[in-house]
């Protein structure tokens, strides 16, 4: 039988631009599933990313497409994760496809993440079929979008689809664009195996699976495998292509979109971007574009109450099965006792970690603020990499210390360049260049220290722009800078979950506010408490807690004591949700204070 | 010896600050008595080893019921109870019932000691509370009280909002003066589903700050202690011999029974209470049916929480009865909050027991709650 011509292809769009809801769409249309069986946006189906509506680990689905003139293809669409965090993953699963729907939303225009991910696009050599979105909503500006795509991607007008995935108006357009305009995967079976790992993920019963767009050569059952850059070596026992669900076949060849099942137990066996090749059939050459992922930003996680400690072990090593960019390492902190330091790629990474232990591994968790990885060179000629506050060198024994700045792209209508510029500037922020997206909108370009985006960058950008700016960015460089460690003390006691790094400029007035921010958080103690902040030795601000004047409750009421018990075990469980640090209390929000300040 | 409490649940009309469980439809009192009569026979069916030294008419407003009831109630109770002889029994009762034909009545059934719910001596206060009586009515009431009885009880309330140092100080004097043995005083509690507390919530009243209700609560336990009189519970103040007797068993863990609707009840290990609805209470009893609605086993650590709990808004842990009850050494298992405590001066230690200070008291909670 001849093989039929496949199309591999993955859908691009900045947040919200409506990704799900076309490929929905196309699924529907390709009757890979039922209209009634339909779940909003099937591809997101881990309960997280349906809240967040972002598609946040990718997957791969196979849809059969009889074209106008009855010859039938298969499309393998490809979802790529929706965030900056994930731009590595984004590029990989990129790398499978020969070609990309570049998704706009009629109402938005071209935002950071729609530029962002056309640039990766590009970089992996793709076709892009541009489509505007929503163009049936009233507020849709169909002209000005087109536009600005022309512009952006140098294509003709009538190289657009004006498209509603929700109204389903454009979408036999875009299959037929599918087929007619990216290249057929090439199908080259005779050449020794190479494919692409572009995702994993852990199956309690059959271990890792691995998903992978064969490229040259064929993989089938009972092959010996190995992998080009861990150098692990498996033995092949299944593979099949991804419908609905996983579909068993005897072989995936060149040109396949699949999963493979080979016994591993570790997805950390399977790095994303490494290349499966056969032990029989060494390959000189990878396929290109391999990166070891690295965490960026980093945070102290660690048991409400003690006794959870292995359980949040085992919930971080489950986790981990299914998501190799975590990281996690045994800490002690002297407030908070034992838990573990995490990195992860970014703040979204970050909180769906913290929002998957407590809501699908029932802990409750205490997490400290974030914060980047600095090399500190010491005066005794070392280079010491620094991921937690509390573990910085003293500073006379600091030479100088490094930090990592990141380059970003930020799209906003004109009005807001000059909020835009004050919002840079303080966060550190060294403008690079401006380009027009088109008469009223810009792409300004900055570099920004890591650190000053971790903590409510975002936030800040929306309310800056009133939402109308986008925001995407990439890992540029270390570079030097003033910084210092900040200490906060509670009765003269240094809390280490409290201390942060901070550049030197802003110390006085980040103690300041800390304080102000914990004297809020902190409720009333029986004894008085001061709050401080210091730089070494050097107290940089102070505030202080009053004594709690009255708890009392007046009345023991004609034998009804367990109404006062009551009470009592309400005071209790709102006392277990305190840390003890020497006589303080401290709630749990306090540990978060930073993230609030401004 | 155990303690016997008599729910009472009429009140002539609500006052704003109260939840306590009362109706005021006075025609439902003799139908109650019958329910309550049959209470009476059922439980002392059942509790025939059960000597009792205290009883106690809470309320609602147990002086609504007339001389004539309270006097038939008493005796039934003792015809159907083993009693003590020197019996302390307990009547509360609202001024503007109190006069001196009552008392007396009140003395011949047996009653020795009277709790009235004065609250201030101040018109202005009174009128706040929604309270029945003129401060000429309650002066009058005490005076009565302790001449016939020659033990009462004034309940006073502390930082309502216009008060001021002066004027709690004024009721706390007329309280003594008319001679009340033993002063109960409530800092003002904002109840939930209470009518000050939507006031508050809306604004029309405006709530004192923690720190004047601390000022207030310090100055008029000052005040008490400088007359003479003992501290000895939270709230509670007694000349030499006169502390409530029947309170002092909630506080020390004693057994007590409680009955009538939403009475509580203790046994050593257990608590229960009664249905609160006064209708149901008396289906339940029509039927021949205890009226008890829930019921809870204490475990041996609840029973050391509550005990410490009480004892410290009380006269705090005696260390030779903590061993005999749990069979620890309350020093040494909590030597660290000891320790800390008085080191805080908000706790005294001697070699008998273990006592909150004045300032231990007024965050009684907080501190208890660190034994839970």
């Amino acid at each position: 039988m001849e093989k039929p011509d496949i199309r591999n292809f993955c859908i691009i769009a900045h947040i919200d631009h409506g990704k799900s809801t076309l490929a929905d769409r196309l699924l529907e249309k390709t009757r890979t599933i039922e209209k009634r069986n339909m779940i909003k946006q099937v591809l997101d189906d881990m309960d997280l990313e349906q809240e967040r509506g972002i598609t946040i680990k990718l997957h791969a689905i196979q849809m059969k497409y009889t074209a106008p003139d009855k010859k039938e293809y298969v499309l393998n669409l490809i979802d790529t994760p929706g965030h900056v965090d994930f731009s590595y993953e984004v590029s990989r699963s990129l790398a499978a496809c020969e070609g990309a729907l570049l998704v706009v939303d009629a109402t938005q225009g071209v935002e950071a993440q729609t530029i962002g991910n056309l640039y990766l696009a590009i970089e992996n050599g793709l076709e892009i079929i541009p489509v505007i979105n929503k163009i049936d909503l009233q507020n849709s500006m169909v002209e000005e979008v087109t536009a600005q795509i022309v512009e952006l991607l140098g294509c003709r007008k009538e190289d657009i689809i004006l498209a509603s995935a929700k109204a389903d108006i454009g979408t036999d357009d875009i299959l037929k664009a599918i087929v007619e305009r990216i290249p057929a995967a090439k199908t080259d079976a005779e050449k020794p195996l190479r494919a692409l790992i572009f995702d994993s993920k852990f199956d309690i019963y059959r271990g890792v699976i691995v998903y992978i767009r064969v490229f040259e050569g064929s993989i089938k059952g009972g092959d010996h495998i190995k992998f080009f850059f861990t150098g692990n070596e498996f033995t092949a026992e299944e593979v099949g292509t991804l419908k609905m669900g996983r579909v068993k076949s005897k072989v995936l060849s060149a040109g396949d979109v699949g999963y493979l099942i080979a016994g591993i137990k570790d997805v950390n066996d399977t790095r994303v971007g490494d290349t499966v090749f056969r032990k029989d059939q060494p390959v000189d050459e990878p396929l290109p574009g391999y990166k070891e992922v690295k965490p960026m930003v980093f945070s102290g996680i660690y048991p409400s109450s003690t006794e959870d400690f292995e359980n949040l072990r085992e919930s971080l090593a489950k986790l981990k099965l299914n998501d190799a960019a975590l990281s996690y390492e045994p800490e002690t902190s002297v407030a908070l006792g034992f838990g573990f330091r995490c990195g992860f790629l970014g703040m979204l990474h970050m909180e769906i970690v913290q929002e998957r232990l407590e809501r699908e591994y029932g802990l409750t968790i205490i997490t400290t603020v974030p914060n980047v990885e600095y090399k500190v060179y010491t005066t005794a000629g070392e280079t010491v990499l620094v991921d937690n506050p509390s573990y910085m060198p003293e500073p006379a024994k600091i030479n100088y210390i490094e930090e990592p700045y990141i380059t970003a792209n930020i799209i906003t209508p004109t009005e807001f360049i000059g909020n835009l510029m004050k919002l840079a500037n303080e966060r550190r922020g060294v403008f690079v260049s401006t380009t027009y997206v088109d008469a009223k909108r810009v792409d300004l370009h900055f570099e920004f220290p890591l650190s000053e985006i971790v903590f409510d960058f975002y936030d800040k950008l929306k309310s800056y722009s009133r939402g109308y700016a986008s925001f995407d960015y990439s890992f540029k460089d270390f570079r030097e800078s003033d910084l210092v460690k900040l200490d906060i003390l509670l009765n003269g006691d240094p809390v280490d979950a409290l201390s942060t790094i901070v550049h030197r400029d802003k110390a006085f007035d980040w103690g300041k506010k800390l304080c102000l921010k914990l004297k809020e958080l902190i409720p009333k103690q029986m004894f008085e408490v001061a709050i401080q902040a210091a730089i070494g030795s050097k107290i940089v601000a102070r505030e202080t807690i009053s004594a709690m004047r009255k708890n009392v409750t007046a009345k023991c009421y004609g034998g009804d004591i367990s109404r006062k018990r009551k009470l009592l075990e309400k005071q209790k469980e709102g006392k277990k949700r305190m840390k003890q640090i020497g006589s303080v209390e401290i709630p749990q929000e306090a540990f978060h204070a930073v993230l609030s300040l401004n | 010896m155990s303690g016997l409490y008599v729910h009472i649940p009429f009140c002539s009309r609500r006052c704003t600050y109260c939840d306590f469980f009362f109706i005021t439809n006075q025609k439902l009192i003799p139908d109650f008595l019958d329910s309550l009569r049959k209470e009476i026979r059922i439980r002392s069916e059942l509790s025939s080893v059960i000597t009792y030294d205290t009883i106690f008419f809470g309320g609602g407003t147990p002086s609504l019921l007339g001389a004539k009831n309270v006097t038939g109630l008493i005796s039934l109770i003792r015809d159907s109870f083993d009693m003590e002889s020197n019996c302390e029994i307990s009547l509360e009762a609202n001024p503007e019932d109190l006069d001196t034909g009552f008392i007396r009545e009140l003395r011949n059934a047996g009653v020795n000691r009277l709790s009235i719910g004065v609250q201030s001596f101040i018109d202005d206060e009174l009128k706040f509370l929604t309270r029945q009586h003129s401060p000429q009515q309650a002066e009058d009431a005490v005076r009565a009280a302790s001449e016939i009885i020659g033990n009462s009880s004034v309940d006073l309330i502390c930082s309502l909002p216009s008060q001021t140092l002066e004027s709690i100080s004024y009721s706390i004097g007329k309280a003594i003066d008319c001679g009340a043995a033993h002063i109960s005083a409530y800092i003002l509690t904002y109840e939930d589903r209470t009518l000050l507390t939507r006031q508050m919530k809306e604004g029309k009243v405006i709530r004192n700050t923690p720190e004047t209700e601390a000022e207030l609560y310090m100055h008029v336990c000052s005040d008490i202690r400088n007359a003479g009189f003992n501290h000895y519970e939270v709230s509670n103040f007694a000349l030499p011999g006169y502390e409530c007797r029947h309170n002092k068993k909630y506080w020390n863990l004693d057994n007590y029974t409680g009955l009538g609707p939403s009475a509580h009840s203790f046994s050593g290990t257990k608590r229960w209470s009664n249905v609160s609805s006064v209708g149901v209470y008396g289906e339940r009893l029509s039927e021949g049916l205890l009226p008890v609605e829930s019921e809870t086993e204490l475990s041996p650590d609840e029973i050391r929480e509550d005990y410490i709990m009480l004892a410290l808004r009380a006269e705090g842990v005696v260390f030779s009865e903590f061993t005999k009850k749990f069979g620890s050494d309350f020093r040494e298992e909590y030597s660290d909050s000891i320790r800390e405590l008085c080191a805080g001066k908000f706790a005294g230690i001697s070699d008998e027991r273990f006592t909150l200070t004045l300032r231990g008291y007024i965050i009684a909670d907080e501190i208890t709650a660190r034994y839970f």
